[in-house]
């Protein structure tokens, strides 16, 4: 097992060196030089050329990019253009805002999503399963932009029930996380169903039911446990979803997160933070892959026995 | 009397056979009905409303109106038709959805194939790289592409195929490794058959359903990052109908002209879902244990 989780930890490396390579040449490619997004047009080329030499803009990418990486490895992600602060300081003050968001649309989303999936699966073709299908199918074809102004318009500017803007309190928490967690609870919902219903028909279900084992037995006993194991991975992968989502929600909802940096970033030109959270973001989302991947191994004894 | 009609076409039998179920599935028929016209409007759109006078010009006489006979969706804050609008808006979406998953079905088939006929040190290079795209989240991935590449359309589109060509390779890899080890490849190799027959005649045709699914499904998707993009800024800049672009103009309006930003984003709604309808029907026709 220990030898399992080295070897996965040691596998992500070379990953997050090639997720930092891809992103570090696509916004190399961005037109412009830092010095004359810093300075401006109209400064003195001199000041200009300077100003690129002290950035190490005139040495060749390869060296640059692995100047950014060995600086990466230290969490330092260099410097702001606009701001002129660090870009891991920069990341750290507005990420809690994103994670709680994210943390609790996920939250939602399986309260939603996983208890629904395995009634309608049960109750395979009753009206709570055709509703869910249909509804599910609905919510993936939903923007989530659009949800959110749906709901803006609904409860903030008809009913006045909550605020629209903002993260002062918990109340300004509801509809965003709406936003991201029922897109996401339909596709759980979803997802866990069809895996249910994969479990019912397999030969052990088959032999529980001969040995007259009750329905209800059946399904707390035998059925979940089983059924339960991909969810786990889905849960993972909507979690990282949602913290890309996170981007178009917060704009929509003036929350001041991660991703409405990144927005402010990209329209500034602001290269240092755009690629500093992206590579942040990537790299978050590998390691919540590889947890989910372990909690697998360590959970599924089909897995665990072939690591012995 | 259906049935005798799937044994006489003997050689069509598989595609009137998907058909057949296909058409049995009433949600999916209602999405490619839909399909139909939205793509008869993006067509035709021209001859709907002109785009200089109806779609672009300002008439500030007619600022802000409310549905009317005259204009059934109402006008804009520069009194511009919105019927128009979203009629000429349908062009951008079904070309950024049908477009970049055509684009992207080449991209993905190329590498995807590639990776599942050579395998081992060639399909391990590839397979890692494109692990490496797919831990970038798609949204962030095609921001600093658009950003890098400049805003305008043909850059909308190429960043927009590159995000989803990773999952393409994926899927169209993993459906090509399972439909070369069947039997009857193995039988068509030792008849002695050339490979690209065997490609041609013998692997594509049993591949191509999963294939087809995943495709209908991404065009719903696509057509939502599209205008997400532009609903940011990043995509298509008003004045031109994209709906996503309309809904972020409209945005301000919304307390006293809600219609502004409920017509746009239905539009979007309406276009995926027919998408997604058809694309989970079509997976229940291609499916083969639904035989029979």
């Amino acid at each position: 097992m220990a030898k399992y989780v080295v070897k996965r930890l040691l596998l992500i490396i070379p990953i997050i060196l090639l997720v930092i390579f891809i992103v570090f040449n696509i916004l190399n490619i961005t037109p412009g030089d830092p010095a004359t997004i810093i300075l401006g047009k109209d400064a003195p080329q001199e000041a200009i050329d300077q100003l690129n030499k002290e950035l190490g803009m005139d040495k060749p990418v390869m060296q640059r990019y692995l100047k950014y990486v060995t600086d990466a490895a230290k969490l330092d992600f260099g410097t702001s253009y606009r701001s002129g602060k660090s870009v891991s300081e920069e990341i750290l003050s507005k990420f809690p805002t994103t994670l709680k968001l994210a943390i609790l649309s996920v939250i939602v989303s399986s309260l939603i999503g996983i208890p629904l999936g395995i009634v309608s699966a049960i109750r395979q073709y009753s009206v709570l399963d055709v509703t869910l299908t249909v509804s599910s199918l609905f919510l993936a074809s939903v923007p989530g932009f659009w949800l959110g102004l749906m709901l803006i318009l609904i409860f903030s500017l008809m009913l006045g029930l909550l605020p629209s803007n903002g993260i002062g309190s918990i109340k300004h928490y509801i509809m965003p996380v709406l936003t991201l967690g029922l897109p996401s609870a339909a596709f759980l919902a979803r997802m866990t169903r069809t895996t249910m219903l994969e479990t019912m028909r397999q030969d052990y279900i088959r032999t529980a039911k001969a040995k007259g084992a009750s329905k209800s037995r059946i399904i707390n006993k035998h059925a979940l446990k089983n059924a339960l194991m991909p969810v786990i991975t889905m849960l993972g992968m909507s979690f990282a979803g949602l913290l890309g989502g996170t981007i178009v929600v917060e704009l929509v909802f003036g929350m001041p997160g991660l991703g409405s940096t990144i927005i402010t970033a990209i329209k500034m030109k602001d290269i240092p933070i755009v690629m500093g959270s992206t590579v942040f973001l990537s790299i978050l989302f590998m390691i919540i892959m590889l947890i989910v991947d372990l909690i697998y191994a360590f959970i599924d004894p089909r897995i665990k026995a072939q690591l012995k | 009397m259906k049935k005798k009609k799937v044994v006489l076409n003997n050689k069509q039998s598989q595609i009137a056979d998907v058909w057949f179920r296909l058409r049995k599935n009433k949600t999916a028929m209602v999405g490619l009905f839909i399909i139909i016209i939205i793509l008869f409007f993006a067509l035709f759109a021209d001859f709907i409303a002109d785009y200089d006078t109806k779609v672009i010009e300002q008439n500030p006489v007619e600022r802000l109106q409310g549905p009317s006979f005259k204009h059934i969706f109402g006008t804009d804050a520069y009194g511009r038709d919105l019927f128009a609008r979203i009629v000429h808006g349908a062009r951008y979406s079904l070309s950024f959805g049908v477009v970049c998953t055509i684009i992207s079905l080449i991209g993905g088939g190329i590498l995807g194939a590639t990776s599942a006929f050579f395998g081992g040190k060639v399909d391990n290079i590839i397979m890692r790289i494109l692990d490496a795209f797919m831990c970038i989240p798609a949204m962030l991935l095609s921001l600093s592409l658009v950003s890098a590449l400049g805003p305008g359309l043909e850059n909308i589109m190429i960043a927009i195929s590159i995000s989803s060509i990773p999952g393409f390779a994926r899927v169209i890899r993993s459906v090509v490794l399972t439909v070369v080890r069947e039997e009857y490849i193995e039988a068509a190799r030792a008849c002695g058959v050339s490979t690209t027959r065997t490609i041609i005649l013998h692997v594509l045709p049993n591949a191509i359903g999963p294939i087809i699914v995943n495709a209908t499904m991404n065009v719903a998707g696509l057509i939502m990052a599209a205008a997400g993009l532009s609903f940011i800024g990043m995509g298509i800049q008003p004045p031109s109908p994209e709906w996503g672009a309309m809904l972020s103009e409209a945005q301000i309006y919304m307390r006293l002209y809600p219609h502004l930003v409920f017509v746009p984003g239905l539009a979007i709604v309406i276009t995926a879902l027919s998408f997604n309808l058809l694309g989970d029907g079509l997976s229940e026709a291609l499916d083969p244990r639904m035989k029979d």
